[in-house]
């Protein structure tokens, strides 16, 4: 039974809907992800600090819980990067939101798959690797708009040279692969994780914590900071 | 100009609670010394066996922040401040995760760990608060405040002192060069502010681990490193022949688990 109160209330709120002075439009957001030319072609030797040039076969990834203007999308299969799209990104979901300027937003980057080779002076490395911790990307820093009966767009944008990067926490990290070739201790060509995990950092750079002590460890670190959200926009990443 | 700048921002703070509350009240505040302590530089035993005495720990640093943990009010508030003077470093994970920054050191100082002398390095302002840690960069000695001679010019930090093991001696000096700009998070910091809160914030170098057993000289095996034999170690930037002890050294010392901050009343 409703009181007196609570009718007016919502007779109020119907009328200010009827008239259109509050009440939001609505519109759609396409949510895209982009792995950039790094990850769809490679990164070229000219773009790495030790003359190496990798390329990525495969750079799957699997996006969960993206949220724009406090709504979520339903979980996708993973979608491999690697896969050229020519700039315009993978469409990973078309969420209705009310119409406006929306910020906060943010996902979860709950796993990669990243295999490629990487090539110098004839000599041909390659790599095939599975990180399945999850990351919680929240307060990304970008603002979504979107007009009344409109869309507007949203990217995931995954940065993969960030594997590369010689530190975790410098804000301009050179762009190495050789300590990475150099892990491969039996010399198959194959970089695999046991070896990573068996190789010291070297001249490496993992931060303030001092719990990281080989490249895997390492490299599951770097992980956790390939997402972006619009290019080069940053987000609070988190361990779930 | 960094005097300037925290009084600009306690200036702000008290603005901006103003604002929001529509009576003026002022941020709750204090002024404490922050006093280079040497009481941490003892001597060790490392994993290897030396026994280490330090002699020399001279430190580059600048921009001493203390940390909250959580978002609490004031520390959002002081974010607002932080963001509209300083852009906040949002590049990757270990940026400011020890908390909100609320309270702050600013400015470059030489901190000399080796002598006992326990100078102080100048008064940091904290708003009241329970703090959790304590950040700041590693810097480069500069030839305005040094002898051009000395070795810490253009590098981070220079530690000198003896390894001892099976009746062998050595004198070591480690020269440190960290990245530009390199930002150490997350040192211990525990401490409840008041706003009556009284004597000294002690910055210490622990050449052990308080809290685990390791020591800022493990993996360093000195005989190896006296490479002629003449009892003299020296571990820098640019020398293959000591790169992996050094690389070893400098991610220890850039390590949070070798530096604390305790408020003495």
């Amino acid at each position: 039974m409703r009181t007196p109160t609570q009718i007016l209330c919502t007779a109020s709120f119907v009328l200010a809907s009827a008239c259109g002075d509050d009440a939001p439009g609505l519109g759609a957001v396409n949510v895209t992800v982009y792995g950039e030319e790094f990850i769809e072609d490679g990164i070229p030797a000219e773009e790495m600090g030790d003359g190496w040039a990798v390329t990525f076969t495969r750079f799957a990834v699997t996006i969960d819980e993206v949220t724009v203007a406090g709504v979520r999308a339903a979980n996708v299969a993973p979608i491999d990067l690697a896969v050229g799209t020519s700039g315009a990104g993978h469409p990973v979901a078309t969420l209705d939101v009310p119409s406006g300027t929306h910020s906060g937003s943010g996902y979860i980057l709950s796993r990669a798959e990243v295999a490629g080779t990487a090539n110098k002076d004839g000599v041909t490395k390659t790599f095939d690797w599975v990180f399945d911790q999850k990351t919680v990307y929240t307060a990304c820093e970008t603002s979504t708009d979107v007009p009344d009966g409109g869309d507007g767009n949203f990217e995931i944008t995954v940065h993969g040279d960030h594997f590369f990067f010689d530190s975790l926490v410098s804000e301009e990290p050179q762009v190495l692969f050789q300590a990475l070739a150099d892990a491969d201790q039996d010399g198959d060509g194959v970089i695999a994780r046991s070896e990573l995990e068996g190789a010291g950092l070297g001249a490496y750079d993992p931060g303030s914590s001092g719990d990281i002590d080989n490249l895997w460890a390492y490299l599951v670190a770097q992980s956790s900071n390939l997402g972006h959200v619009d290019g080069e926009g940053h987000c609070e990443p988190s361990a779930e | 100009m960094a005097e300037l700048r925290t009084i600009y921002i306690l200036g702000a703070t008290a603005l901006l609670t103003s604002s929001a509350c529509g009576d003026p009240v002022e941020a709750p505040r204090v002024e404490l010394p922050v006093i280079v302590d040497s009481s941490g530089v003892v001597p060790v035993t490392t994993d290897l066996g030396y026994s280490v005495e330090v002699t020399e720990a001279r430190v580059a640093i600048s921009d001493l922040v203390f940390t909250v943990a959580g978002e609490a009010d004031v520390a959002s508030l002081w974010r607002r401040l932080s963001d509209a003077l300083v852009p906040r470093a949002w590049a990757h994970p270990g940026h400011f995760s020890g908390g909100e920054v609320t309270g702050e050191l600013r400015g470059d100082f030489l901190v000399d760990w080796g002598t006992g002398n326990n100078p102080e390095l100048g008064r940091a302002t904290l708003i009241a608060g329970t703090y959790t840690a304590a950040n700041f960069i590693f810097d480069r000695g500069s030839s305005g405040s040094l002898d051009a001679s000395d070795v810490l010019v253009g590098r981070t930090a220079v530690f000198s002192g003896t390894a001892q093991k099976d009746g062998q001696t050595f004198n070591f000096t480690i020269v440190v060069e960290s990245p530009e700009g390199r930002v150490l998070i997350g040192v211990p910091f525990e401490a409840s502010v008041g706003e009556a809160a009284a004597g000294t914030l002690r910055l210490r170098l622990e050449t052990q681990d308080p809290f685990e057993s390791d020591t800022l000289f493990d993996g360093l095996d000195f005989a190896s490193l006296d490479g002629d034999g003449d009892g003299q170690v020296r571990v820098e930037p640019g020398s293959a022949e000591v790169e992996d002890a050094y690389n070893a050294f400098r991610r220890e010392f850039q390590t949070h688990d070798y530096y604390t901050v305790r408020h003495e009343e």
